[in-house]
């Protein structure tokens, strides 16, 4: 998290051309390196490429504030609106990398021990987002659900705004009936109990992430330091 | 040290739930906790964890020790000695893989990672979960959800174990595998259970709590059930068809035994009375099906060919996960990427406006409370019938048929399992529907509710609604079904009426009687169809 709050500050401060390709270099590594879904990551990075691009196209060919032509194979529009294009396109990819690719290869449970073991996150509030999580699938279920038995004591009349309304009071007593239950189970399994001993999982700060961490801020430094 | 309860009693806004309860565990005994809905069975166990007052709100006056630790005030020590089973085992999982999650109370007792790691292998191997380490837990069935549950506990090798209904959402196999993973773990066990059939064989001891909250019996189950005097309280079926054989004379003994009521029967030649009715004409069919299939995730259910007749009851009989409820979600239009053909009124499904559709058929959820989002159970009635064109009188026929009346202004979440169960069938049959699926109608109710329910399915039928029920219990397949159809891995289908004894080479379960049934056919192969207590008592009374 350190890695993208500290890339998302200098994309927004830095107009450096060379600045954000290091920074794009580095998200899409670190998106490849920690990445298990690969398949899927190259449909991402597909997807990415198309949207960066126009982006390019679009402040290329009417940036308002151009003055130098350019022109790049038939295509005419000004020097500025290249940087500025080439800029936004590269922050843009660099954001959605490092945004979704922490979906891909993140792990929510592993994020979240990670925060307890390394950054002193209260277990109670940690395993509460984790219930949390685990409850998302359980609430899409029950709308389904409840929609579906609307749907059939109306005879196959529409639902409209009111019997929506009617949704929300069920939907949210199950969900705080489930929270208290499952917090009751936790406690019962020693939820309570004061942990001194080991974690099963050691989430540590291990030589590779240090490493990673020095070569990104070495690069982003570099990158910053020579301006076109 | 033991358990020692003395003149507990419990008050919970201002009911009494518990009055005046003393007994004692002693070390090494298995106790089952039986008594009617709402007796306060869970309460008796909330109180013995300490859930009851530290969690929820309880005013408890008496004593209580275990293993001389106040569960009201010194809950830490007690962690340590017992650990808890739920009747829904997701309430208990706060992680995504089942290594993590057996993990998570050992991480809590200090135990160091080489010690935890060495009894995560143990207990999987234990609990026959070898390879599931890195399982998403998402992905696991409700059986092995239970098994981890328990698995979970025991890594932690607590002295006692609670379990409050752990069964109530697994089928027979399944049930009668976690009996035995629990018989495997050697820990002494306190456990409120209503399939007593499948657990009595492990325990030793029956705390039976009556309706207003006192103890009526404490002491072994034989003698509470080896007596053919009749009671309010469920009693195991192969004690129950003994009492029948026995009031014939059949019978000498009531033992319970399968071995002495199979030769007793055999002895006395029953079988050379088996006349099988002819099931008369076959209706006109209401829904056929054909060449069925559908594809959910990785899964592919092929359903074939079915037909539903008209006024009839079909039973579709299925363990967890076959593809059951996915069958009625077709049935019921809400999934329509199926291949082949379903016509229904006279129209294939797919091309059935929603209208036409929903006017004729209703679907009874396996959780009732899906269906209510009013707050009494008049307004629900009232929603309802201001969806429908039907008439006053009718809605207080089926008012007073499911006894519901005097209960119309109460919250439909505040009234008890069974009128929640019996209400969610009366909001899906008003309107006068002619096609009604249910959803497993009896899971996690006792015995009595069971009863009622099964009662109302058969009063239903009476009124010439068409209805297929999704279940696992061959009580409601056998006492309810005019076909019955057995839903094998992969969704395959065969059909049976209710009269035919072939239908047993399908069905493997823990049901005593069944298996009763299927060694008396394999010895002698002429056999009336007798699948149910009742069968048998009503054959015995007109043939014996």
């Amino acid at each position: 998290m350190f890695v993208v709050f500290f890339y998302v500050t200098f994309l927004i401060l830095n107009m450096n051309v060379k600045f954000n390709i290091s920074v794009l270099v580095i998200s899409f590594l670190f998106v490849i390196m920690s990445a298990k879904r690969l398949r899927l990551l190259l449909s991402l990075f597909v997807a990415v490429i198309v949207f960066s691009f126009t982006i390019f196209l679009m402040n290329f060919l009417f940036f308002a504030a151009g003055k130098t032509p350019y022109s790049i194979v038939f295509l005419h529009g000004t020097y500025e609106g290249a940087v500025r294009g080439g800029v936004l396109a590269m922050r843009a990819a660099s954001v959605i990398f490092l945004s979704v690719g922490y979906l891909f290869s993140t792990e929510p449970f592993s994020m979240v021990q990670s925060f307890m073991q390394n950054l002193r996150l209260s277990e109670k509030i940690g395993y509460a987002l984790l219930i949390a999580l685990r409850e998302i699938y359980l609430f899409k279920n029950s709308l389904v659900n409840i929609e579906r038995a609307m749907l059939i004591r109306k005879s196959g009349k529409p639902i409209v705004l009111t019997d929506r309304l009617k949704m929300v009071l069920p939907l949210f007593a199950m969900v705080v009936r489930k929270g208290e239950r499952s917090a009751i189970a936790l406690e019962m399994r020693g939820m309570i109990l004061k942990r001194k001993g080991d974690y099963y999982r050691d989430m540590s700060l291990k030589t590779k992430d240090v490493l990673f961490l020095i070569i990104s801020i070495g690069l982003c430094i570099l990158g910053a330091g020579f301006n076109i | 040290m033991a358990i020692r309860v003395k003149n507990l009693s419990l008050e919970i806004e201002n009911k009494k739930i518990l009055k005046d309860i003393s007994f004692t565990i002693e070390n090494g005994e298995n106790v089952l906790v039986l008594g009617p809905s709402g007796a306060g069975k869970t309460s008796l166990i909330n109180v013995l964890t300490g859930i009851i007052p530290l969690n929820i709100p309880g005013k408890i006056s008496g004593n209580i020790s275990i293993d001389g630790i106040n569960p009201s005030t010194d809950r830490e020590k007690l962690i340590e000695k017992v650990g808890m089973v739920f009747q829904n085992p997701d309430d208990m999982f706060a992680t995504l893989r089942v290594e993590d999650e057996i993990a998570f109370s050992l991480e809590r007792k200090n135990i160091r990672r080489g010690e935890i790691r060495e009894r995560i292998g143990y207990v999987l191997k234990q609990m026959n979960l070898e390879g599931f380490e890195n399982r998403e837990i998402a992905t696991l069935s409700g059986g092995e959800k239970q098994k981890l549950a328990i698995a979970c506990v025991e890594a932690t090798e607590p002295k006692y174990i609670f379990l409050d209904e752990p069964t109530a959402l697994l089928d027979p196999i399944a049930t009668e595998r976690f009996f035995t993973f629990l018989h495997q773990t050697k820990r002494q066990f306190i456990i409120v259970e209503h399939k007593i059939d499948t657990i009595i064989d492990i325990i030793s001891r029956v705390i039976l709590i009556n309706e207003n909250g006192e103890l009526e019996y404490y002491g072994e189950p034989e003698y509470l059930f080896n007596s053919c005097k009749k009671t309010r309280y469920y009693k195991p079926k192969l004690i129950n068809l003994s009492c029948v054989l026995k009031e014939r004379g059949i019978l000498k003994n009531i033992s319970g035994k399968k071995s002495e009521i199979i030769n007793s029967v055999i002895e006395n030649k029953m079988y050379f009375q088996n006349t099988p009715k002819p099931h008369g004409d076959v209706p006109n069919i209401a829904v056929e099906i054909k060449n069925l299939s559908f594809s959910y995730g990785e899964k592919d259910f092929g359903y074939g060919n079915f037909k539903i007749y008209n006024g009839m009851t079909h039973i579709v009989l299925g363990n967890n996960g076959v593809g059951k409820t996915t069958f009625l979600n077709i049935l019921a239009g809400f999934e329509r990427n199926y291949s082949g053909n379903v016509v229904m009124f006279g129209e294939e499904l797919r091309r059935l406006e929603r209208k036409t559709l929903y006017k004729n058929l209703g679907y009874v959820f396996q959780n009732p409370e899906t269906t209510f989002f009013n707050s009494s159970v008049s307004e629900e009635i009232e929603y309802t019938l201001s969806n429908s064109e039907v008439e006053r009188d009718i809605i207080m026929k089926w008012l007073k048929l499911f006894h519901l009346e005097e209960i119309d202004d109460v919250s439909p979440y505040n009234i008890s399992t069974g009128e929640k169960r019996r209400l969610s069938i009366l909001l899906m049959v008003l309107g006068e529907k002619k096609l009604l699926l249910i959803d497993e109608p009896t899971f996690g109710q006792d015995y009595e509710t069971k009863e009622r329910t099964m009662e109302l399915i058969n009063r239903i039928k009476e009124n010439g609604v068409t209805m297929l029920i999704v279940t696992h219990d061959t009580d409601v397949a056998f006492g309810c079904g005019d076909f019955i159809s057995v839903m094998t891995d992969g969704g395959q289908l065969k059909t049976y009426k209710n009269n035919d004894l072939s239908i047993l080479k399908e069905i493997e379960n823990g049901d005593p009687i069944i298996n009763i049934v299927k060694e008396i056919t394999r010895r002698q192969p002429e056999f009336p169809p007798l699948l149910t207590v009742k069968q048998w008592g009503n054959y015995c009374e007109k043939h014996i």
